[in-house]
């Protein structure tokens, strides 16, 4: 197995497949909010394929794959077209998919990956607009045991875009790494769920392998069927394993497609090149070329958000370390709540960003995995969660109290002053309070104090508790400590 | 609407005879074809049975049987008409059009057809004028063009009709340029014939059996019941140019005919774009002859496609293209003459055929039926 990374280097491309966040279909205005809905529901003669109806483009789905071009560094053709893709088969209804052979809407884009402290540019070859299939459900008759299929329309012609990279991946590890960023890239500009177990990100794998040192390709196998990140990479590591083995054995890889069976975790020859199907494009004639004017790409240029990798770098500059500008650029709604806390943190470009990142991802993230609710689903603002903030680095709370505020501010709505004021809650810093208190805990508690004086440090943490435990939580610990130590001493 | 008219299967042939419900009789002479594809269409007209018809074209299927059959038949300029609801043959060819006796009444019938639509993307945004506006107007001074390539297969009848037509026009006061030289015209019929069939190959791929229609589910498998559906479900007419679609469209193939066919048609365009620049009308017959004995070219296809040899071009540029009335064979058959304009100048050439229409005298002639 090891003798894989020697003898051979490994290439992978990909080619993913994702459904946009369209309100309609992409030719016509069924909507496509057909989640959960009775089969054949969302559908009309248009993307029924039904005699004499023509498509129309969804003008919303051209603004979407142009807005991911952008972000993946694509030109964007002011000139494309759409074409014929021709093949048989029941869930196609017009019996070609509408789809664009030549001239797609984006080419020649990039996208950066990090991998075990490496960076690796993975060309974008192309992402071009489509339209997807309707459904088939695989029944068996009950009475007579026989297996019949039936067609769900409602996803016939949901707008689908394929991004197709170069094959410029060296690693199954890579090749999950790009998925991730593409992912993290799709979910940022709001074009798509992206979300593989659910089936409206799709990926398809080409990998081959060739001698260190060879230029030239090996022949490529098309792996499908993985319905999740851990299924590509595996599938990609168990088929250059396969690969190698067959290379070293003298043998020959045929082109070929070959299917992921998740259970055995292995990949099965299911067609050759030769029964590969010749699907006769044509220019789409029902539909004319698009045109895309320069000042409209540039109007979706100009409204892209930061994209995870700048919001990275610039996370960084603030001062927060590696892992926590990953873990807050991850979503883009968490990493905007990371910057609206910190501007209203509003504590100066030194501690503001750290408060930001501590909280966020301390309370904040064990909150929402407690609910298991997403950032937008968090309940407090973040001037509201930026004031509790304040109170606890001023020293109006301590931070035990800050973390029971923090669950009374999510549960009940009620901001962090009132919940102090309301709950008593306010630390207690005056010297004179505290002394009495301490002075009351001394005597109580003779042992200890005899502890401390014959040296056992140690001993000032349990009458530290007792003070806390007369004060609920809200005297100062360094005030106390101090207080303790010279009341000890004095006697 | 007094009925449904026949036609060819999915509009594919020139004589009305490859219908599932049996074949149109013309009825100047019920031992003729009618013309095709809209050969029900014009025969209806032809016979009284209605005052008007609707009908497609993709190569001729408006014009060939109006000129067989003695009525005025209009293709307009490509997307003149919405083709939502039109079951597609050659979509990029595909145009509705009426029938009628006269050109007054097919102006009326495209002026309340024709206009943009949204639901069809190759919709013509400009708005249609009034046609019938360019009814009862002089045309001296038009310049019409007599292509010299037009003139395969002609016979003497049409030939003589096309000169007595040529004659009343320069009575007219219009300018006859018989100089005009569209050479690439004479291709128009090997571009129509991989451009059309490439595309309805796939616009009949659908009939799969799957969804709805003839389906033949007696096969072992799902594959047999879809290709059993389409080997029964379909005519031999149909059935032939899917195959040859298919095969223009095929690996290997694409270049040397599916793109070749489509840069003659540029080529085609170019040169009608500057016969337009020297005229504004182009004159042809409609077909080469008149109407021909059932089945006699049932079995040579090639000879039934000859018969619109003349339509064809005006269809591959996607102009407007009317063929009226000119004359009667001796044997008493009605011959059309073909006026091609240029894009959506469709009032010009309402204008110049009814001109030609009241100056000839040959309006609702009507046969003994």
């Amino acid at each position: 197995m090891t003798a894989i990374a020697t003898d051979f280097e490994t290439v992978i491309g990909l080619e993913v497949h994702c459904q946009l966040l369209t309100q309609s279909k992409m030719f016509c205005s069924c909507s496509v909010d057909y989640s959960g809905a009775a089969p054949n529901t969302h559908v009309c003669p248009v993307c029924l394929g039904m005699p004499g109806t023509l498509p129309v483009i969804n003008e919303r789905a051209i603004e979407f794959i142009s807005r991911t071009g952008l972000a993946l560094n694509c030109t964007i053709s002011s000139f494309s077209k759409f074409d014929r893709k021709n093949y048989h088969y029941p869930d196609l209804m017009k019996g070609y998919q509408i789809s664009q052979f030549d001239l797609p809407v984006c080419l020649g884009g990039y996208l950066d990956i990090e991998v075990d402290g490496y960076t690796r540019r993975v060309g974008i070859t192309r992402v071009h607009m489509e339209e997807d299939t309707a459904r088939l459900l695989h029944r068996t008759d009950a009475a007579t045991g026989e297996g019949y299929s039936l067609v769900d329309v409602n996803r016939s012609g949901t707008p689908l875009m394929e991004i197709v990279s170069e094959p410029d991946m060296r690693t199954p590890a890579e090749a999950r790494e790009y998925l991730v960023r593409l992912r993290q890239i799709l979910r940022y500009i709001g074009v798509s769920h992206a979300n593989m177990e659910e089936g409206n990100f799709r990926c398809d794998a080409n990998i081959s392998l060739r001698p260190r040192g060879q230029a030239e390709f090996g022949s490529k196998v098309e792996i499908k069927n993985m319905n999740s990140f851990r299924a590509v990479h595996d599938a990609l590591v168990f088929e250059q394993q396969r690969q190698a083995e067959v290379l070293n054995s003298g043998g020959t890889i045929p082109q070929e497609t070959r299917g992921w069976v998740d259970d055995s975790a292995i990949t099965v020859s299911q067609r050759s090149k030769e029964d590969a199907n010749d699907y006769r494009y044509f220019p789409e004639p029902d539909l004319p070329p698009l045109r895309l004017a320069r000042m409209w790409v540039d109007d979706i240029a100009a409204a892209l958000p930061e994209l995870p990798a700048a919001r990275d770098a610039r996370l960084r500059a603030l001062g927060l370390n590696e892992h926590e500008a990953a873990t807050i650029t991850e979503s883009r709604g968490r990493a905007e709540y990371f910057d609206r806390l910190a501007e209203a943190i509003a504590l100066g470009p030194e501690r503001s960003p750290k408060l930001a990142a501590n909280w966020l991802l301390g309370e904040v993230s064990r909150w929402l995995n407690e609910h298991t609710a997403e950032i937008d689903e968090f309940p407090l603002t973040a001037d509201g969660l930026a004031e509790l903030i304040r109170m606890s680095e001023d020293g109006q709370i301590t931070a035990a109290v800050a973390k029971d505020v923090f669950e009374k501010m999510a549960a009940t709505g009620k901001d962090a002053a009132t919940i102090v004021a309301e709950s008593g809650l306010a630390q207690i810093s005056g010297d004179d309070e505290l002394t009495e208190i301490a002075r009351k805990v001394i005597a109580a508690n003779q042992r200890a104090v005899d502890d401390y004086r014959t040296g056992k440090e140690a001993a000032l943490n349990s009458l530290m508790g007792q003070v806390m435990r007369e004060t609920r939580g809200r005297a100062n610990p360094q005030t106390v400590t101090s207080i303790l130590k010279r009341e000890l001493t004095v006697k | 609407m007094v009925g449904k008219a026949n036609m060819d299967e999915f509009a594919m042939g020139s004589s009305t005879e490859h219908s599932a419900f049996g074949p149109t009789h013309n009825p100047w002479d019920t031992s003729l074809v009618p013309g095709g594809s809209s050969g029900g269409s014009a025969a209806a007209v032809s016979a009284g049975e209605c005052l008007l018809a609707l009908g497609s074209d993709t190569g001729g299927s408006i014009r060939q049987p109006a000129a067989l059959c003695g009525n005025v038949g209009f293709d307009p300029t490509y997307g003149r008409v919405s083709r939502f609801g039109i079951i597609a043959f050659g979509s990029s060819l595909d145009q509705v059009g009426p029938l009628a006796r006269d050109v007054e009444d097919a102006a009326t019938l495209l002026d309340c057809i024709a206009g943009h639509d949204p639901r069809d993307s190759t919709s013509n945004p400009e708005p249609m004028p009034d046609l019938r506006h360019y009814l009862h107007r002089d045309i001296s001074g038009l310049r019409i063009g007599i292509p010299t390539e037009y003139t395969q297969g002609m016979e003497p009848a049409v030939r003589d009709s096309f000169e007595n037509a040529i004659g009343i026009f320069a009575a007219l006061g219009c300018t006859i340029d018989r100089g005009l030289s569209l050479p690439s015209s004479e291709h128009a019929l090997a571009v129509y014939y991989i451009i059309a069939p490439s595309e309805a190959s796939a616009n009949l791929a659908r009939y799969d059996g799957v969804k709805y229609g003839f389906s033949d589910r007696t096969g072992a498998t799902m594959w047999d019941n879809m290709e059993q559906t389409r080997a029964r479900g379909f005519g031999e007419e149909v059935k032939r140019r899917i195959m040859l679609g298919t095969y223009a469209l095929s690996a290997g193939y694409y270049d040397a005919f599916y793109l070749k066919a489509q840069k003659v048609r540029t080529l085609i365009n170019a040169e009608f774009e500057e016969a337009f620049k020297k005229c504004d009308i182009i004159l042809t017959p409609t077909t080469p002859g008149p109407a021909f004995p059932l089945g006699a070219k049932l079995n040579d296809p090639y000879a039934m496609y000859l018969n619109d040899i003349y339509t064809l071009p005006a269809s591959v540029a996607g102009l407007p293209a009317i063929s009226v009335p000119s004359g009667l064979t001796p044997e008493g058959l009605p011959i059309g003459l073909q006026l091609i304009g240029n894009f959506n100048d469709e009032g010009r050439i309402i204008q110049t055929a009814h001109a030609f229409e009241r100056a000839n005298g040959m309006a609702n002639e009507l046969p003994e039926v």
